[in-house]
């Protein structure tokens, strides 16, 4: 992944910008972001997964995983991800219901006015 | 994004940094309503999921309550901002 902030560099090294250039620079941002929100977004999960399911499923640890602790782990960690998926249901859906009541505003504006304390991206910042 | 080197802007043509900046600013709002989902998930699981866990799915009581827990916690989050409102009108 660092190569293309290697290659945007030697271009500049070359001196004048052509459209091509911008067009690699811009989609190569482009993927670099999306790589990492996605690696965000599973760092999050698999970190609650992990608080959750090693609270429920081993509350007392032993020498060794047990077959039932894994087996309560594996089907902890479905169960958690059915909770998520249930939650972004109906969160996304209140939020367009929402913006459908303030007269179609943006939904995702509503979003930001709605975060939760953890990201600090509330209304107070 | 620390420790990398910074994307040089001048490099973009005006198109591609309106285009890009359009880009980050969705992608932002994506994250900031991702986190939140991550955030209800864990609050909501630790409300409602309380028994010991025998299915890998939902059941229909705690997919309820995990619905209604969305909903009031979005209650709640108006109901305070609506306060501070009238806070604010003093």
């Amino acid at each position: 992944m660092p190569s293309f902030f290697g290659s945007s560099r030697s271009s500049s090294a070359a001196g004048s910008t052509t459209a091509s250039d911008s067009e690699e620079l811009k989609n190569a941002v482009i993927k670099q972001v999306q790589a990492e929100t996605a690696m965000n977004n599973a760092r999050s999960l698999i970190s609650k997964l992990n608080e959750h399911c090693f609270d429920r499923c081993i509350p007392s640890p032993g020498p060794s995983l047990s077959t039932q602790e894994e087996n309560c782990l594996s089907i902890c960690m479905e169960k958690y991800i059915s909770m998520w998926n249930t939650t972004s249901r109906a969160y996304l859906s209140r939020l367009s219901r929402e913006s459908k009541k303030m007269g179609g505003q943006d939904p995702t504006a509503l979003a930001s006015l709605t975060a939760p304390p953890s990201n600090g991206g509330g209304i107070l910042n | 994004m620390d420790g990398q080197p910074q994307v040089d802007a001048s490099k973009l043509s005006t198109s591609d940094q309106k285009e890009l900046n359009q880009f980050l600013m969705n992608e932002a709002q994506k994250s900031t309503i991702q986190q939140t989902v991550h955030y209800l998930s864990d609050v909501c699981w630790k409300k409602c999921v309380a028994g010991k866990i025998t299915s890998g799915r939902l059941d229909r009581t705690e997919e309820t309550c995990a619905q209604n827990c969305v909903e009031r916690w979005m209650d709640a989050n108006f109901a305070v901002l609506k306060h501070l409102e009238a806070l604010r009108g003093h």
